[in-house]
């Protein structure tokens, strides 16, 4: 059976979240049941406390972040976003993908254009988050569908800027 | 299961009575034990009243060994048996550690070899002989048993120099509570006389490491966000950058001795221009004239950067901002250096603080640590939480490694993977695990080999193995497996890669015992015992609050496990009574997950009243 990471924090499961309430949850919980709690209880004791830590470290993890809080929402659903094995995307979503591949190509060493193309990378990402919290709410079968796209894009758009992002570092 | 760790020795105290425990900072140049007592922390000194033990061994043709200021007076005189800065060389192997001062067995494989007049010795037996120098300075010193420690490492440590402290532990007769990151122990150190909340960056720059943390203080709680480094930078490299510029200059270097000298006298050098412009170099025969601390800067100065690559490098990972950062805080004797100070403020925008004596703070932290964990009564409520400082992996098609825990990953992590087989009737997989950020397992560090036995035979892709990673709170792996299909537990042969096998430290903690006169397979049956009346006790106590839980019959099943534990207890055959210890802890461990869900409810429960009431 799956771990629904919501009700481990005891929150709503759903996708709007407050960071600050989940870090403040995160510490109240592992308090109890860090393994340093149990040094001197039995080995059982500890082996239990370092598995449930483990696992509101993992769920701090998938939570706190918008792309893997929404994978981990369509898995609750049982929809896999699939992407080590489906990689067929939206011809536009590609055609866009190969614009800016070949503007990062062409920077060379030019930090102002690095950087102009990571803003909109950033901006094309924040406008994805924003159509995904919109499919959560509205929540029925083709909503949750568009968000499974939703996830798949962002998770390409996060690559890309991981990419620009060394790009930028090496010229610095 | 089978586990990479080996477990630590169950030999404890008495519940309820005062624990005696230290903590100790296991450094490259000096090493230190500390322990709290009437709620202050004491290093402690030894008979002529020094603080700190210079982490150097000597090994005499005899078998004596000599450990600290006296063998590092001998350290020119006699070069190729007496071992300075072996941390080192902890969890190395030959090919990883380039040249060395020292003669190096030729061996490729497994961990490094010191040749010594003494024979052949480990960078944890080396060790082992500091730790066991300390845990004489505290039971002769307080007159009490040391009953546990708590370690410090570099924050930076992979898995293997971690796994390599343990051992020298073990070797060494203590009992772990906790390996702790040095940067986190002096984080403790200060958060716990400045009482502070916010974001605070530890700058570590020992005798062989560097480290840099970031972390996030509130309420007792410390969370590293970040950290990083190097394992292989430190006031060590400062000395041979200054031999270096010395040698440059017309210096002569004609035999190990002068070497070790030309180190020294650059050790003295530093120390000395960190108050003074100019010295004079006088080694006759060796070299004589001038050098400034102009001279020094120059040579260290690219040193210096390459710490500040690593600061930048853990502000980005940890998502901060320099300016949000606000109090950097300097740790380790090298930091002394005025030139480190320096660019530390400039890049920080702020005086970095330096209030608490860098050489004390780590061992400050450590005891205070070790104090909580023991449960001592007035020990200060925290909580230390950690990161893994280098990704896991393990090896895919094509050489390529695959992370499966990222670093800077909180401590504990759990990661499960399932593999299949690819040919039929296959019954054993090979996974390699290494530890690195790059891609290619060749740039990474090789930790462990491991070999699945007992896979069914099935057709290619049928069989379903998981395997789980485990990293604990003191950063160490651990793994299992077990076949899903049939469910069956798979046997895991573990073979590291710069570490020693169990056999190993058998063999090593038989020979230290011979030589204190007790017997390994005594003292094991001890450890089991002690671990069994721990466990009944833990139970028993279980029972009596907790009964409720349980199902009449399950109660049953756990008081016959139990019986069946008693009754092995008293037989002298450590084998059956782990084996019974098992049996009670598969037979009890629902009750207990039970019992640590409503632990955890009430005291939520409780928390949220409170909350509510302020």
């Amino acid at each position: 059976m799956m771990t629904n990471y919501f009700d481990v924090f005891g929150l709503p499961t759903q996708f709007s979240l407050d960071a600050q309430e989940l870090a403040r949850r995160h510490r109240e919980r592992i308090r109890e049941r860090h393994p340093d709690r149990f040094v001197q209880g039995s080995s059982q004791d500890r082996r239990l406390a370092a598995g449930a830590s483990a696992q509101l470290n993992d769920g701090l993890k998938v939570l706190r972040d918008p792309v893997s809080r929404a994978r981990h929402l369509l898995e609750l659903h049982g929809i896999s976003t699939g992407e080590e094995t489906d990689t067929a995307m939206a011809p536009q979503f590609l055609a866009e993908q190969m614009a800016w591949r070949e503007e990062l190509e062409a920077c060379g060493g030019d930090q102002a254009r690095v950087e102009a193309l990571l803003a909109e990378v950033e901006a094309a990402s924040a406008i994805r988050e924003q159509a995904l919290a919109e499919s959560f709410r509205e929540g029925d079968s083709a909503a949750l569908m568009r968000a499974r796209n939703g996830v798949r894009e962002l998770q390409f758009l996060r690559r890309f800027g991981e990419e620009l992002d060394a790009a930028r570092t090496e010229v610095s | 299961m089978a586990l990479l760790q080996i477990s630590e020795p169950g030999q404890s105290p008495l519940p309820h009575a005062r624990k005696w425990v230290a903590g100790i900072d296991l450094g490259t140049t000096n090493s230190l034990i500390g322990t709290v007592q009437n709620g202050q922390v004491r290093i402690l000194p030894d008979g002529e009243g020094a603080l700190l033990l210079p982490s150097v061994v000597r090994f005499l043709v005899d078998g004596k060994v000599v450990v600290g200021r006296a063998a590092q007076e001998a350290e020119t005189g006699d070069p190729f048996n007496t071992i300075a800065s072996v941390k080192r060389l902890m969890g190395r192997s030959r090919a990883e550690i380039g040249p060395s001062p020292y003669r190096l067995a030729a061996i490729d494989e497994g961990a490094v070899r010191l040749q010594t007049v003494a024979g052949d010795k480990t960078a944890v037996e080396v060790s082992a002989h500091i730790l066991r120098t300390l845990k004489e300075r505290f039971e002769e010193g307080l007159g009490a048993a040391l009953s546990g420690v708590v370690i410090t490492v570099p924050a930076y440590f992979d898995e293997a120099q971690r796994q390599a402290t343990k051992d020298a532990a073990q070797v060494a007769g203590l009992t772990i509570l906790r390996l702790l990151n040095e940067p986190t122990a002096a984080a403790v150190a200060y958060g716990l006389d400045h009482n502070p909340e916010g974001l605070y960056c530890v700058y570590d720059l020992g005798g062989g490491t560097f480290d840099v943390s970031l972390l996030h203080l509130s309420e007792g709680v410390f969370e590293v966000l970040a950290t990083g480094g190097d394992a292989l930078l430190g006031g060590d490299d400062m000395d041979a950058a200054v031999v270096d510029l010395l040698m440059a200059r017309g210096a002569q270097a004609r035999s190990a001795g002068d070497t070790r000298t030309l180190l020294r006298a650059a050790r003295a050098l530093r120390e000395r221009l960190s108050t003074e412009a100019d010295v004079l170099v006088d080694l006759p025969g060796l070299y004589e004239g001038p050098f400034s601390r102009d001279d020094l800067e120059g040579a260290i100065a690219p040193l210096v950067e390459r710490t500040l690559v690593a600061c930048r490098r853990v502000l980005k990972d940890a998502n901060v901002k320099i300016a949000d950062v606000h109090e950097v805080v300097l740790v380790g004797g090298a930091t002394r250096t005025p030139l480190v100070r320096q660019r530390v403020g400039t890049f920080f925008r702020k005086t970095p603080l330096h209030d608490i004596d860098p050489d004390q703070v780590v061992a400050v932290g450590a005891a205070r640590q070790a104090d909580l964990l023991a449960g001592n009564i007035g020990a200060t409520d925290m909580l230390l939480l950690d990161v893994l400082p280098l990704s896991l992996g393990i090896e895919i098609m094509g050489g390529l490694s695959e992370k499966i825990i990222p670093r800077n990953s909180p401590i504990p992590a759990s990661r499960a993977q399932e593999f299949t087989t690819y040919k039929d009737g296959q019954t054993a997989l090979a996974i390699h695990v290494v530890q690195g950020e790059r891609d290619l397992v060749s740039d990474c560090r090789s930790l462990a080999r491991f070999v699945l036995r007992g896979i069914p035979p099935m057709v290619a892709g049928a069989a379903r193995v998981r395997v789980t990673f485990d990293v604990d709170a003191d950063g160490l792996l651990h793994v299992a497996a077990r076949e899903l299909t049939t469910d069956s537990e798979s046997e895991i042969t573990v073979k590291p890669s710069a570490g020693l096998s169990d056999g190993e430290i058998e063999q090593m903690l038989e020979s230290a015992f011979a030589h204190a006169g007790e017997d390994a397979k005594t003292r094991a049956l001890r450890e089991r015992q002690v671990e069994a009346d721990r466990m009944i006790e833990a139970i028993e106590a279980a029972l009596a609050t907790d009964r409720a839980l349980l199902l009449p019959k399950e109660g049953e099943v756990i008081e016959k496990a139990m019986q069946d534990l008693k009754r092995v207890r008293m037989e002298d055959e450590h084998q059956a009574i782990r084996q019974a210890i098992g049996a009670l802890d598969r037979a009890s461990a629902a009750f207990a997950a039970r019992r640590m869900d409503v632990g955890l409810q009430k005291a939520m429960k409780g928390r949220l009243v409170s909350e509510f009431r302020s």
